[in-house]
């Protein structure tokens, strides 16, 4: 094999791996940015109520979402390698984040729009993140 | 002091296969359309050029349903993965002119 045509044989192989790298991690992305959007929606709209109504959000977009996501997650037709140890804490921290948020909701009460504001944004941040990171990669 | 191409390796080193392994290389699984797709190849020629691999262990089959679809998933087993990894370091070496893993 001559050197010329190894070099072609490398460059032809990067760039299958890149455009299947690129083509499996395109529906991640996309999966986060819907997570992340739901979570916004959801977290903001928990702050405005109270008692078994703060229920709601999670009946009205995190169940229909999770159904889709389950939906859209098996229907894809490659996945990226290394998914779980790269999300496990993106998860890890929409969950404390989470966690953090519902006290904070707990303690200053109901109806706080600044709170509201700044926490769904706060406990949306990781998943915006990932997908942004998920979006770039080759 | 050996040239990089006796560490070639005989089963990846077909131009078709090559390209099979790097579309796997970049996933957990892929779904046997996807690297039809990505290969551009006919569905004869991949079962042809999978059996090759399967049969020297580098690539595992799974077949499965995902609703009434009947669906084959292919992956590149971490034998498939090393041999991989090696042929690209032999074609690095004959590309740069270098001897066999310097």
């Amino acid at each position: 094999m001559r050197p010329d045509e190894a070099r072609t044989a490398l460059d032809d192989a990067r760039h299958r791996n890149e455009a299947a790298g690129a083509a499996s991690s395109r529906w991640v992305a996309t999966l986060l940015c819907v997570w992340g959007a739901a979570t916004l929606v959801a977290e903001f709209a928990t702050a405005f109520l109270s008692g078994p109504w703060t229920l709601l959000p999670v009946g009205a977009v995190v169940l229909p979402f999770a159904v889709w996501a389950t939906v859209y997650a098996l229907r894809q037709r490659a996945y990226p390698r290394g998914l779980a140890k790269r999300y496990l804490p993106v998860v890890g921290a929409w969950t404390a984040l989470h966690l953090g948020y519902v006290l904070v909701l707990v303690r200053v009460g109901p109806g706080d729009v600044a709170v509201a504001l700044i926490g769904s944004v706060a406990v949306a941040a990781p998943l915006f993140a990932g997908a942004l990171v998920e979006s770039r990669r080759r | 002091m050996s040239h990089p191409r006796h560490e070639l390796d005989e089963v990846i080193h077909s131009p078709v296969r090559l390209s099979i392994a790097a579309t796997l290389a970049a996933v957990d699984k892929a779904e046997f359309a996807f690297v039809r797709d990505s290969v551009e190849i006919t569905d004869s020629a991949l079962s042809k050029q999978v059996a090759t691999l399967e049969k020297a262990g580098y690539v595992t089959v799974t077949k499965g349903y995902v609703g009434k679809r009947p669906r084959t998933w292919l992956a590149l087993s971490e034998e498939g993965r090393r041999a991989f990894e090696r042929h690209l370091a032999a074609l690095r070496a004959i590309a740069e002119g270098r001897p066999a893993g310097g």
